[in-house]
């Protein structure tokens, strides 16, 4: 397992869209969590409008962005809008074996197939952590550059929070990375599964939370929702402006191991899928 | 004699969905240190058996076994090397990257010295910092041999290697493939070219819709052989030989006669032919050539 993990690493090292997804991931970090509230803030002050209509209190705001409150602000953030970039991560991992032929190539080697879908799911999730420190690191250069313009001292998170907060972001990206390396072994391929993951992510999970008030099973179904979770563990952090807040915020525990038994579970039944099927 | 056997497979059968039986209740033996043809037209089923021994494929029912393991066992896929089909790598990476990963992959010990020994064998070290995307078929196909040696295997399987590939491109492959076949090493050669099969292998099975219609060393299945004769008058010539002893068959075709029989009767032929005043043009051994011998095979089994 450890051969694997480490070719996959180096796979997905050398592999241009491992780095444009983390680019990507870094200028929405940066845009949404930082530009364009300095923007809305700095368009107040001067008597113009917010663009983004959700300053209501532009000295709220300004703290917002400050470095004190990095962890907050970009786990909100991945919490919401990170899912797409981990599930495309995951996709592209293991669909790409289908697409390129290359499955039939390393499991003639000689690992077993369960550690083959180990070594990379390992790297997959190495990836997601380094994905986000770098969206970390982006957040804690949009706070030093916006107490810089706005003339504030800077005061860093403590290391612990900053761990909490590292931890948070990794789980959320990685349940949804894990996601979408399951689907591509259950649908032998990249586009199907990053086709359907998006439409999950972004219309059936909005669907069952928009129509969840009063209906009974689709309220219990938002408890186990990878958005709702991701949500509830971020806002256990603090209150972010871009995050999603949950109406009824659950323990941060309970969501943790909701997300924790998503990664546990989407490995198992990509292995038990792998396992089954034949190679053509 | 058991004891010698490489890989043998028994009733090994894969039947798909809809009842397409692609291999059927094939029973396969090759021996240590030979040379192995898998022949085998197009459909033939040989691919599907080649992936069911890599264990990549699940027989529905039958058994094989590869170096005393089941197939797809890491303890004996760590001493084969094989190449199914087209070769398949990660189009970024370079061919070196590919190998040096697949040997990581095969738990060799000293990946980069065994690279360049494969590299080197399959003469690419010069296009080895190339990506495999920028790879010509050829190229990728001698990438795909050096990935199957990268663990100095015991057996080697070869699905179709020289696919695709131009005269010249094949003539050295099938040199390499001669050259690795050489000593100990066991070579299973699958492929539907049956004049590299001749050149190339010690013994051939035969398959076709996917049952084994024969094996055997190639020159039992090419046959016994005979001998050709050009001779005048021709029909007087064919009365002589039906009745020398030894002789099996005797066909014309205009003045050349084909005799069934073993050639070492060439002597005693010739000298019946000249004694009943018949004038010999040309004597000379005649054998069945290795598509000859495989077109009656398989049009036995079609009929």
């Amino acid at each position: 397992m450890i051969s694997s993990f480490r070719f996959e690493l180096m796979k997905l090292r050398k592999r241009p869209s491992s780095w444009v997804l983390g680019l990507f991931l870094v200028l929405i970090v940066l845009f949404f969590d930082y530009y364009q509230f300095y923007s809305a803030i700095t368009s107040l002050e001067a008597g113009g409008s917010d663009p983004t209509q959700q300053v209501t209190d532009v000295g709220e705001f300004r703290e917002y962005l400050l470095p004190a409150r990095v962890t907050v602000n970009v786990a909100g953030l991945i919490a919401t809008f990170g899912g797409p970039i981990a599930l495309i991560l995951g996709a592209l991992s293991v669909g790409g074996e289908y697409g390129w032929g290359t499955l039939k190539t390393i499991l003639t080697q000689r690992p077993g197939r369960f550690s083959v879908l180990s070594g990379k799911l390992l790297s997959v999730g190495a990836v997601v952590l380094a994905y986000s420190a770098l969206a970390l690191a982006a957040g804690a250069v949009g706070s030093y550059v916006v107490a810089g313009a706005f003339d504030r001292a800077v005061d860093w998170p403590s290391i612990w929070n900053l761990m909490k907060g590292l931890a948070v972001i990794w789980l959320v990206l990685g349940a949804w990375a894990f996601l979408g390396a399951f689907l591509a072994v259950l649908f032998r391929g990249t586009a199907l599964a990053i086709g359907l993951g998006l439409v999950y992510g972004l219309v059936v999970e909005s669907l069952i939370l928009g129509f969840s008030e009063g209906n009974r099973v689709l309220e219990t179904l938002t408890e186990i929702l990878l958005g709702t979770n991701g949500g509830e563990l971020s806002s256990s952090l603090g209150t972010a402006p871009t995050a999603f807040t949950p109406p009824d915020p659950a323990d941060p525990v309970q969501a943790a191991l909701v997300l924790g038994g998503y990664v546990l579970m989407l490995f198992l039944l990509a292995a038990i899928v792998l396992r089954r099927r034949d190679v053509t | 004699m058991k004891r010698d056997l490489l890989l043998e497979t028994k009733n090994l059968t894969k039947r798909y969905n809809g009842g397409i039986v692609a291999v059927d209740s094939l029973d396969l033996t090759v021996r240590r240190g030979e040379v192995y043809g898998f022949l085998g037209p197009n459909g033939a089923g040989k691919t599907t058996t080649l992936r069911m021994l890599l264990g990549l494929i699940r027989p529905s029912s039958g058994s094989a076994t590869v170096l005393g393991e089941r197939p797809g066992a890491p303890s004996g896929l760590s001493r084969v090397g094989s190449l199914v089909e087209t070769p398949t790598f990660y189009p970024y990476l370079t061919g070196r990257d590919n190998l040096i990963g697949m040997a990581r992959l095969s738990g060799v010990s000293n990946p980069k010295t065994q690279v360049d020994a494969a590299l080197k064998q399959v003469d690419l070290r010069e296009r080895s910092g190339d990506k495999f995307k920028k790879y010509s078929l050829g190229m990728k196909q001698r990438l795909g041999v050096a990935a199957a040696l990268l663990k100095d295997p015991e057996l080697l399987i070869l699905d179709e290697p020289t696919n695709g590939l131009d005269p010249k491109g094949m003539a050295e492959m099938r040199d390499l493939i001669r050259s690795l076949g050489r000593g100990e090493r066991t070579v299973l050669l699958s492929s539907h070219l049956m004049g590299e099969i001749e050149q190339i292998c010690d013994r051939v099975g035969v398959i076709q819709n996917g049952k084994l219609v024969a094996e055997g060393p190639v020159t039992e299945l090419r046959g016994a052989g005979g001998l050709l004769v050009r001779a005048e008058p021709i029909d007087k010539a064919a009365h002589v030989v039906a009745n020398v002893s030894g002789v099996e068959e005797v066909s014309t075709t205009g003045e050349t006669m084909r005799i069934t029989v073993d050639p070492a009767r060439a002597p005693k032929i010739a000298r019946g032919l000249v004694e009943a005043g018949v004038s010999i043009k040309e004597i000379r051994p005649a054998q069945r050539s290795l598509e000859e011998a495989f077109f009656e095979l398989t049009k036995e089994e079609v009929e």
